[in-house]
């Protein structure tokens, strides 16, 4: 009876306080709900403007779209970077983050455990700790094993994706050696009162998904709010799953993701305040070591509250400066049964003060600090194996980090060259810099950028293996660009990624545990695309990787040196967007992968055939309601049967990934 | 805002009292909202006479018989198909140029929105010795009509203007970036497509955080983080319509573009500051509006 007090306690204090808080957030960002329409209308002349701007529209039978919100900050670094507009989103019809982010070739998605996805990048296994997700600017990385659950994302909140497809540890630090998923949602000015909208997923078997979610953004004299709240409900699959011993389950209402959260900010002239309260759960019954959990599912939770204030200074002389001050706690891979019990509360504090400069127009510095104080607390229940060892309860860390950069523009070419120095109590030092040249020669445009990077070990790698180093990788990138007119854009790049002293999860005597091999990494290109005219839009992409110099066997797929597990040498993909009558468009979207490598069994490797998959996504806006924007779609068309595999050897068979499924979505904004 | 209508009609009142009334002249307004209306009391006031005016949001526009001028407030009233052989004053119309051809013996005179660029210019360097090289963005296609004298009035003063043109809103931020050494500062003029809050927030945000400093034209430009903007008063254009009707019924020579001669200066104090700027204090003095 005491364990199982125990057991309950420590969700219950989280999720507990996490969900008070909730409902008296929602309650409080309801309450004035009333006064709204109380609130002064636009000013004589923003009426005028508008006035003036809709019978511009009506003459010159043009329709002027949002203007992206993107960041225009000295962190905007060169960098091979993949821009995706809400409007993009929205014309695909994308139900999640991993709808969104499968349509970069540089990125795909494998299995890690317990049914959760992981990224790879260029190739390269990614999942923990290599990219970094800030989510409105918040470390969404959990700081037990620096995973991210692409799952628990509302894409239909999201302004702006921006995804730097290589090394961003020199500005952002330990987690951010391949790659880096800025996101914003939306702000105050781009919501300008509310939103709300609803979906529905039939997959081929079940329901797959229904979700909901409402956005206010206003202005208070001067005090800009923005309020988000969503709930979701899906499932993984409504395939079977099979082990490598043959056992098997239907994921049918078996894999369940239940993502919820809320998102409040305020900003007064140069100062902010952010806070989220996530609870993200999932269920499953692939167990840590891949086999069928024959108890029937089980529940692992996230549960994150992030906090964050801001300042932005500005002093005479051109110089800016802008202190931060963040706080998260979670409870990742909280698991209150007794497959796995695992209950373990984190708290990361982090301060920050970043200042530019700008001595003169071809110049422009920038120079910072960041601290970070990690804690952790292992309550009761937790699995023996995954408590300290030496009867300790918790554990803290602290990691201090300087970082500078500097921008030049010179006859030749601009340069921009930092570096980054983070010394962590528990593994030491780490210097990274980074060298960019980029140059603009009338419709061309070239870039070639050198970085060093590192992946900071994470709290449950240095329990699990006090001797572990941060991996460093070398990377080099080339890009050329060249624009052929005013709707028509093309571009391609070369790559090189070597990483030494990769971090690999390995089991070793029955016992998880992660070790420094010796080391990985891919080369290769890419090219791009880019189409448009007016309403209608095309986007071709490609890329073609091969492994570098691999010498990690769980990585490596036997007779086939050139590949790494999991993850195709060739990914093709296309998105678009026809308009076919005034308000409607007709948006397909196909992704072309060929043969990827897997385990289905105890030394049973799989060469899985090439796949297509194609989704279509019919959009209706402003039809028959201003404002009102409605979707069907139809995600994997030809039943593809792709499955998340898992690019390391740890024992996991295939996931199934969703069958075809009807989607539906509508969303108005008042 | 209920006073400010309140005394942009007082005037209208007044006037349709009057006895005089001005024959052969009617107004016709884009919709009844307070811009519209405030310009159109100036114009009442300094025109002398009641005019006649059409809300297009609510009436239809039925001239009355004998008109022979009509004073348009806004894009959507200088748009409308009027009978061959009226003279058209339109003003309030900051996107719009008129393509008619006038019939034998009428005008067509637009009233500036875009301060006279002599003044424009005296203004920002005063704000701004140094400024060398000005950037200039818009959306609205016929903002052409404007290129050649901003040019030229800028090289007068010592001033390269670049004027560029964005495709939508979408491509602001990548214009502003490929401008960021290559300009002193940036002015955007009266263009209603290019002028939203996101776009503002972009401006602001890009020119806050590179110190370069934003020009606006509207005294909402200027609150929303331009350092300065230089434009024209609604009732600066209601006023600059009347002369141009009275001048029309004299018969006097009057150019197709008439740009009104009181500017309207609004300062930003802290958008200056971010950008390394101090203002001088007889502008200050001079301002209409000076936000802390």
């Amino acid at each position: 009876m005491r364990t199982t007090f125990s057991q309950n306690r420590g969700q219950v204090d989280l999720v507990g306080e996490t969900m008070g808080q909730l409902a008296l957030l929602i309650l409080l960002l309801l309450a004035p709900a009333p006064a709204f329409a109380a609130w002064p209308p636009q000013s004589v002349e923003e009426e005028f403007l508008s006035l003036e701007k809709a019978s511009l529209e009506e003459a010159l039978n043009i329709r002027t779209s949002v203007a992206t919100k993107s960041a225009i900050t000295l962190r905007e670094t060169p960098g091979l970077v993949t821009v995706i507009t809400r409007e993009e989103i929205q014309a695909a019809g994308a139900r999640d983050l991993v709808d969104v982010l499968r349509f970069i070739p540089e990125l795909e998605f494998g299995v890690d455990v317990q049914g959760n996805l992981g990224l790879g990048v260029r190739g390269n296994w990614a999942n923990e700790g290599k990219v970094l997700l800030l989510w409105d600017g918040q470390y969404y990385n959990e700081t037990l094993y620096s995973t991210i659950q692409f799952d628990r994302f509302p894409v239909d909140q999201i302004e702006e994706i921006e995804v730097i497809k290589g090394p961003g540890s020199v500005i952002y630090g330990g987690n951010a050696e391949l790659a880096v998923i800025n996101i914003k949602t939306r702000s105050a000015g781009t919501l300008k009162g509310s939103s709300a909208f609803a979906a529905y997923g039939q997959g081929g078997e079940a329901r797959a998904r229904n979700y909901a979610g409402y956005s206010y953004g206003g202005n208070f004299g001067g005090t800009r709010v923005t309020g988000d709240v969503f709930w979701g409900e899906a499932q993984r699959s409504d395939r079977r799953y099979t082990d490598f011993s043959g056992a098997s389950y239907n994921m049918n209402r078996a894999s369940g993701l239940r993502p919820k959260n809320l998102n409040l900010y305020a900003e007064r002239k140069d100062l902010h305040a952010r806070l989220i309260l996530d609870d993200y759960s999932l269920r499953a019954r692939d167990n840590i070591d891949g086999s069928v959990i024959s108890s029937g599912p089980a529940t692992i939770s996230f549960p994150s509250v992030f906090a964050e204030t801001g300042y932005v200074l500005y002093l005479p002389g051109q110089i800016r400066l802008e202190p931060k001050l963040n706080f998260a706690k979670s409870m990742a891979w909280l698991e209150k049964n007794e497959t796995f019990p695992y209950d373990k509360r984190t708290e990361r504090v982090s301060a920050s003060l970043t200042g530019f400069y700008k001595p003169a127009a071809s110049t422009a510095l920038m120079a910072g600090g960041e601290y970070y104080y990690d804690s952790v607390r292992v309550d009761t229940p937790t699995a023996s194996e995954s408590q300290y060892p030496d009867g300790r309860n918790k554990a803290s860390y602290d990691n201090v980090a300087l970082f500078g950069q500097g921008s030049f523009e010179f006859g030749f070419a601009n340069l921009t060259a930092g570096a980054r120095y983070d010394k962590h109590s528990q593994y030491g030092a780490s210097l990274v810099p980074r060298l960019a040249a980029t140059k603009l020669i009338g419709d061309f445009n070239f870039k070639a950028i050198y970085s060093r990077a590192f992946r900071a070990p994470a709290i449950e790698n240095i329990r699990l293996n006090p001797g572990i180093k941060p991996e460093r990788s070398v990377s080099g990138e080339l890009e050329a660009g060249y624009k052929v007119s005013e709707t028509l854009f093309f571009s391609a790049n070369l790559f090189s990624t070597t990483i030494n002293d990769p971090i690999s999860f390995t089991v070793v005597n029955s016992s998880e545990t992660y070790s420094n091999s010796d080391r990985t990494g891919t080369e290769g290109f890419g090219l791009s695309s880019r189409y448009k005219n007016g309403r209608f839009r095309v986007n071709l992409d490609y890329l073609c990787y091969t492994a570098n110099g691999n010498r990690v066997a769980d990585f490596s797929v036997q007779g086939h040196g050139s590949y790494l597990l999991a993850f195709p040498r060739h990914k093709l993909t296309l998105t678009s967007s026809l308009p076919l009558a005034e308000g409607l468009s007709f948006n397909p979207g196909a992704i072309y992968i060929s043969r990827r490598f897997g385990y289905v069994g105890a030394g049973d490797l799989k060469a899985f055939p090439e796949t297509v998959m194609a989704d279509f996504n019919l959009q209706l806006k402003d039809r028959p309601l201003k404002n009102l924007s409605l979707s069907l779609g139809v995600k994997d068309i030809f039943k593809s049967g792709y499955s998340y595999i898992q690019p390391y050897a740890g024992r996991h068979a295939p996931l199934p990934a969703p069958s075809r499924e009807i989607f539906l979505k509508a969303a108005y904004d008042f | 805002m209920i006073f400010k209508l309140a005394a942009a009609a007082f005037p209208l009142l007044l006037v349709s009292a009057s006895p005089a009334s001005g024959a052969g002249t009617a107004a016709v307004l884009s919709s009844g909202s307070a811009a519209y209306l405030e310009a159109f009391s100036a114009f009442q006031a300094a025109y002398g006479s009641a005019v006649p005016y059409y809300d297009l949001s609510k009436n239809k526009k039925e001239l009355p018989p004998g008109t022979r001028t009509v004073v348009a407030f806004g894009g959507k009233a200088a748009n409308q198909p009027y009978p061959p052989g009226l003279n058209m004053v339109y003003c309030m119309a900051p996107g719009f140029f008129s393509k008619n051809t006038p019939a034998a013996g009428s005008r067509t005179i637009k009233i500036s929105m875009v301060p006279e660029f002599r003044l424009l210019f005296e203004k920002l360097l005063a704000i701004q010795p140094g400024l060398k090289r000005l950037r200039v963005f818009w959306m609205v296609p016929d903002f052409e009509t404007y290129t050649d004298a901003v040019k030229t009035e800028g090289a007068r003063q010592g001033v390269e203007v670049t004027v560029v043109r964005a495709e939508s809103a979408n491509a602001l931020p990548a214009l502003l970036r490929q401008g960021l050494t290559k300009m002193d500062a940036f002015w955007i003029p009266p263009d209603p497509l290019i002028i939203s809050p996101e776009t503002l927030m972009i401006l602001r945000e890009f020119s806050w955080s590179n110190g370069v400093p934003f020009y606006g034209s509207t005294k909402g430009m200027t609150r929303e983080g331009a350092a300065a903007s230089v434009g024209i008063s609604f009732a600066e254009m209601g006023k600059a319509a009347a002369s141009a009707t009275r001048l029309l019924e004299e018969g006097k020579a009057i150019p197709p573009m008439i740009f009104p001669e009181k500017v309207e200066v609004t300062l930003n104090s802290s958008a200056a500051r971010k950008c390394g700027l101090s203002f001088p204090r007889a502008l200050i003095e001079e301002a209409g509006h000076l936000f802390p």
